[in-house]
């Protein structure tokens, strides 16, 4: 009998735990991780192979073969996941750091605001993500880690809150159009041997045909073109390897000494001459519908494993 | 309980909205608490009861726990519905009465429906204490939200129970480090919608008898070496606290290379001034004017004792200084001027506008025209928006929840001396301090609130209207043809990229304008908390309201 009472006291207490969680965490995944882990996955901007820095010119770029110096390069990633080879895919749940990591949206940084860096810029960095993941992922004894699978961008919840009053990283205004349009999801500004446009080359990614009564107010419905490019990277070991944004591959078929001014360069206009091959040849993405050309983005050459 | 499960199963749908287990937890334990009641009715058993304290009890204990313990999830939590919060109240009090009813019966060990009433009489006082105190308790924690808002929303603390509770019982070092520290009133912003918190240092926290006290000292021509200039001389506040003038004149009749800048909003400047990446604090600022020889502009100098002299000797001042700064025993002092002075500045706060009607929900606060600009500035043809974005229309913004910094500065191709982007000397931006080729002519992008009435514009104040300003953001940059500063800005090689040149017809131009206009706030220039004290005028206006 005693057994009895204590344990339809100890159910009592832990369904009174459960009760209480939602006002602890109403937006926590309810997936719960196996022996959950720590992960540091490490990204780099380059230029080919040589690291990418503000204030250096880098020679030989995009069809013309144009020298380009970088003002800016910035871009946030979200929903990450691992995949292991037995085909299991788990996300990787960020750690909320209040800075760079918000939900499931990260901001990768790699401007330090010297030089041209210095118009929009911030001296604040940052080359990676962290968060925990289950164990079974990239650890476990008979099974190798094979893939990462990201999202260059921010999701449509997240993507229309106010710069003001958002949570980092989601407060920078200079990664924000404003409240109809939302977030640049990556932001590489270029100065290039463009004339038409003062050598002025912006690539600026973000969603477009968003539907509201005007740009201070949040659309309801997702736009028309979301823009954001799903990434799948193969041979990648979480602990050996490191995701690699390229911005020469990112522009490899463009000629960046042609740039038709407003915008200067492509700013993810769906008319704009600029994105027309930035698009589907950089990003892997239709320009005219704003989802992938195919199916998970394989044509996008920004990113790679190293 | 019955009561408490009632409630539990009301919020349940809510909670199932979040995610689907929790909704489920309620709904069983809603159901459960009732269960037990019709239980309890049928077999009023100690086994019985000690599940019914069990179930009672234990939620209210893993509920306090819920704050004692930190969790990494309580940053980032989204805001709340009231009614759940108040719901979440009123079951946990019906818990606590329940329990308090509950432990006198199970202690008391008589199984029987007799005693059934017995343990009520001995319970239902312990039960009227708990539930009149908790009544008491959530009373004044309702009232205290709207008496001191210091307790409800702040950065990072999205309840007020979270802002009462958790500082209560695991960090008191976190409210006294809030606003509450050192004043016997928070000071009161009357934020404009929108507004983020300004930051504000620490060792000079905003009260009202500060911002006063700066107020009689920023039209107090007293504060100048020789007594014939004030702030006000070069910020005046029908144009929005600049001066309407190209360049402002010292006041030993020196003149100066800059511009008079709009004292709007600048508790959120990134950086003060035009163009000085390190000066990111109002009581640094302020020395600038007071005390700066090249050139001279109060010109307090050299005059120092005079002029504190001067406030000593007044009527009025050495009890306000005494008012406003009640620890130091000899307030009268340059530190202190300044203190007051920067507490007046920051609370020079313009969000009042058209724009901020219209976007507050009022459609008819633009006109049509208006509507069209602001298509046309926020547009990626005009660029506008990057150097001009947020709720300050500029890039230069911090606020108390900014978490990285923002210290823009661009060159916007105004000249071009030399071909190779040299700006006249003495006026060459940021590169007067750093002396780096690129940050030739790059200075901080002002806000354009109230931009309307801070005519003429540009860091040099070389541009006498809007119109003008349009036109040469239209042409990427300026041609001058001939004299000294002749050249083409709009090749000067250090000019931002977003400064690419646009086209608009006549009507496109008129529209931008009028929205350049709709952010005038016509009642920030004319409030009576920002006017000259000594003029009766203003007496009169605050006697009027």
């Amino acid at each position: 009998m005693r057994i009895h009472i204590f344990a339809s006291a100890a159910l009592i207490c832990m369904l009174g735990l459960a009760a209480c969680q939602p006002i602890q965490a109403p937006t926590e995944p309810s997936t719960t991780l196996d022996k959950p882990q720590p992960v540091a996955i490490n990204f780099a901007m380059k230029v080919r192979d040589r690291e990418a820095r503000c204030g250096e010119v880098y020679e030989g770029l995009g069809a013309s073969g144009s020298p380009v110096e970088i003002n800016d390069m910035r871009f946030y990633i979200s929903n990450v996941r691992l995949v292991n080879d037995k085909g299991a895919e788990t996300p990787v749940e960020l750690e909320q750091d209040g800075l760079w990591q918000v939900e499931n949206v990260a901001l990768l940084d790699f401007e330090d605001a010297t030089a041209g860096c210095a118009e929009t810029g911030t001296p604040e960095m940052n080359v990676g993500i962290r968060g925990i993941v289950a164990e079974q992922t990239f650890v476990c004894p008979e099974c190798e880690p094979t893939a990462i699978l990201f999202d260059l961008g921010v999701p449509f919840d997240l993507n229309h809150l106010d710069v003001t009053a958002a949570p980092s990283p989601l407060n920078i205004p200079a990664m924000w159009w404003n409240w109809q349009i939302g977030y640049k999801f990556a932001r590489i500004d270029l100065k290039t041997d463009a004339a038409a446009t003062e050598g002025a080359w912006f690539i600026h990614l973000g969603s477009t045909g968003c539907s509201s009564s005007d740009k201070n107010t949040p659309p309801e419905k997702p736009c028309m073109r979301p823009n954001v490019v799903s990434v799948r990277l193969d041979n990648f070991d979480v602990t050996k390897k490191v995701v690699v944004a390229d911005i020469a591959s990112l522009v490899a078929a463009v000629d960046l000494s042609e740039s038709t001014p407003q915008p200067a360069g492509c700013m993810s206009g769906p008319d704009d001459p600029d994105c027309a091959i930035l698009f589907p040849a950089g990003f892997g993405l239709d320009i005219a519908t704003g989802a992938c050309a195919e199916e998970g983005c394989p044509t996008q050459r920004f990113f790679r494993v190293e | 309980m019955a009561g408490a499960g009632v409630v539990h199963l009301s919020i349940m749908p809510e909670h199932m909205a979040h995610v689907t287990a929790h909704g489920l937890a309620l709904l069983v334990f809603g159901a459960l608490q009732i269960v037990w009641i019709l239980a309890a009715l049928r077999w009023w058993t100690r086994p019985v009861i000690l599940m019914g304290v069990a179930l009672s009890a234990g939620l209210i204990l893993l509920w306090v726990l819920l704050y004692a313990i930190p969790s990494p999830f309580i940053g980032h939590l989204p805001l709340h519905a009231r009614i759940l919060d108040r719901a979440l109240i009123v079951s946990k009090l019906l818990e606590g009465t329940a329990a308090a009813v509950l432990i006198p019966a199970y202690v008391m060990k008589t199984p029987s429906a007799v005693g059934m009433s017995r343990f009520l009489q001995a319970g239902a006082p312990i039960a009227c204490v708990v539930t009149g105190v908790g009544a008491l308790l959530w009373i004044v924690a309702a009232t205290s939200e709207t008496l001191f808002p210091v307790f409800s929303v702040s950065a990072g603390w999205p309840t007020w129970r979270l802002n009462q509770m958790r500082p209560a019982l695991i960090a008191p070092a976190v409210r006294s480090s809030a606003s509450l520290s050192g004043n016997s009133a928070a000071y009161d912003w009357d934020l404009p919608q929108g507004f983020p918190p300004p930051r504000v240092p620490e060792d000079n926290p905003m009260t009202h008898e500060k911002v006063e006290l700066g107020r009689y000292l920023f039209y107090d021509k007293r504060l100048s070496g020789n007594g014939t200039q004030s702030c006000e001389s070069c910020h005046v506040q029908t144009l929005a606290f600049s001066d309407g003038r190209r360049t402002p004149i010292g006041s030993t009749g020196e003149p100066l290379e800059r511009n008079s800048q709009a004292l709007v909003n600048v508790a959120y400047n990134a950086t003060l001034t035009w163009a000085n990446p390190g000066l990111t604090e109002l009581e640094r600022q302020i020395l600038i004017p007071i005390f700066g020889e090249f050139p001279i502009e109060l010109g307090v100098t050299s005059h120092e004792e005079e002029v504190l002299e001067r406030f000593r000797q007044d009527e009025r001042y050495p009890q306000m200084f005494a008012t406003a700064f009640p620890d130091d025993p000899a307030p009268i002092n340059f530190r202190n001027i300044v203190h007051a002075l920067a507490s007046f500045v920051r609370s020079l706060i313009s969000g009042n506008s058209p724009y901020d009607r219209y976007v507050a929900g009022d459609k008819t606060a633009l006109s049509e025209s208006a509507r069209r600009g602001m298509e046309l500035f926020f547009s990626e043809e005009l660029e506008c928006h990057h150097c001009h974005t947020g709720f300050n229309f500029t890039l230069s913004t911090v606020h108390a929840q900014s978490t990285f910094s923002a210290a823009a500065f661009q060159n916007n191709g105004l000249y071009n001396l030399d071909s190779a982007g040299a700006y006249p000397r003495g006026n060459r931006g940021v590169y007067e301090l750093t002396g780096k080729p690129e940050d030739m002519g790059r200075f901080r992008p002002p806000t354009l609130r109230n931009v309307a009435l801070t005519a003429p514009y540009m860091h040099d104040g070389s541009i006498a209207t809007l119109e003008e300003v349009i036109q040469h953001y239209m042409a990427g940059g300026r041609v001058i043809e001939e004299g000294p500063f002749a050249g083409d800005g709009r090749r000067n090689p250090y000019k931002s990229g977003l400064v690419s040149g646009f086209q608009l017809n006549e009507q496109e131009i008129a529209d931008l304008i009028a929205f350049l206009e709709s952010l005038t706030d016509e009642s920030f220039v004319t409030d009576p908390r920002f006017s000259n004290p000594f003029e009766e005028k203003a007496l009169d206006q605050i006697a009027d309201r």
